[in-house]
């Protein structure tokens, strides 16, 4: 379950970086409106090292990369808190579109993926990569299921298909 | 094969989440759509009511 949840988390990073990197706007907002620095330059600065961050963790799992990570969901939610207690926010940000309501399932679900990170970083299971190195087969299926699961965790996280959802 | 068995359930357990979120937006549409219909019926009983 904790190989699941750090590779879900990986994929999670790199989609959400690359999405930011891509349209910064919406977090720039919610970071200006919780009175942090705001320039889409910084946004995409910090979406890049998400998306490095996230690549490390499907290739080389070790406790510094799942405790970065799991720190980075942590900040995350506590973010979003934030957020939800504002409300002149309207969207988060987070996969870089509008109407990304701040909800609690969105911190409920960043502190998830925060704990699971931090028990990966406590017992070291093998990375993505190296799963399916070892185990082609299993691995396979493995990479198929955690991509769905990725896909449909950025659906739960933003509130839903619609994204309108909290 | 663990890994793969809890990564298919995490994604079952999702996709139950995704598809109760769409049966919610559903309904909420139904209901809107009913409402809507409702204020029509009620303008429309309105006009015919001043016509006679």
């Amino acid at each position: 379950m904790i190989t699941a949840l750090l590779a879900i988390s990986g994929l999670l990073l790199i989609a959400a970086g690359g999405l930011k990197v891509i349209a910064p706007e919406p977090a720039t907002d919610a970071l200006a409106v919780a009175g942090f620095p705001s320039h889409p330059v910084l946004v995409r600065l910090g979406a890049s090292a998400e998306m490095a961050l996230g690549m490390a963790a499907l290739v080389w799992a070790g406790a510094i990369i799942e405790g970065l990570v799991a720190l980075s969901f942590a900040a995350f939610a506590a973010f979003v808190e934030l957020l939800r207690r504002r409300p002149d926010a309207p969207s988060c940000g987070c996969f870089g579109g509008e109407g990304e309501v701040p909800s609690l399932r969105h911190v409920m679900g960043n502190l998830l993926l925060a704990v699971g990170c931090a028990a990966s970083a406590i017992t070291h299971p093998p990375s993505m990569v190296a799963l399916v190195r070892h185990e082609p087969i299993t691995g396979a299926v493995f990479v198929v299921a955690v991509t769905a699961a990725a896909w449909l965790a950025s659906l739960v996280l933003r509130g839903g298909p619609g994204g309108e959802l909290s | 094969m663990s890994a793969a068995v809890s990564a298919i359930v995490l994604a079952v357990g999702l996709l139950g989440i995704v598809v109760v979120d769409l049966l919610r937006q559903h309904g909420r549409i139904l209901r809107t759509l009913h409402a809507f219909d409702g204020g029509e019926a009620e303008d429309d009983q309105a006009s015919v009511t001043q016509q006679h």
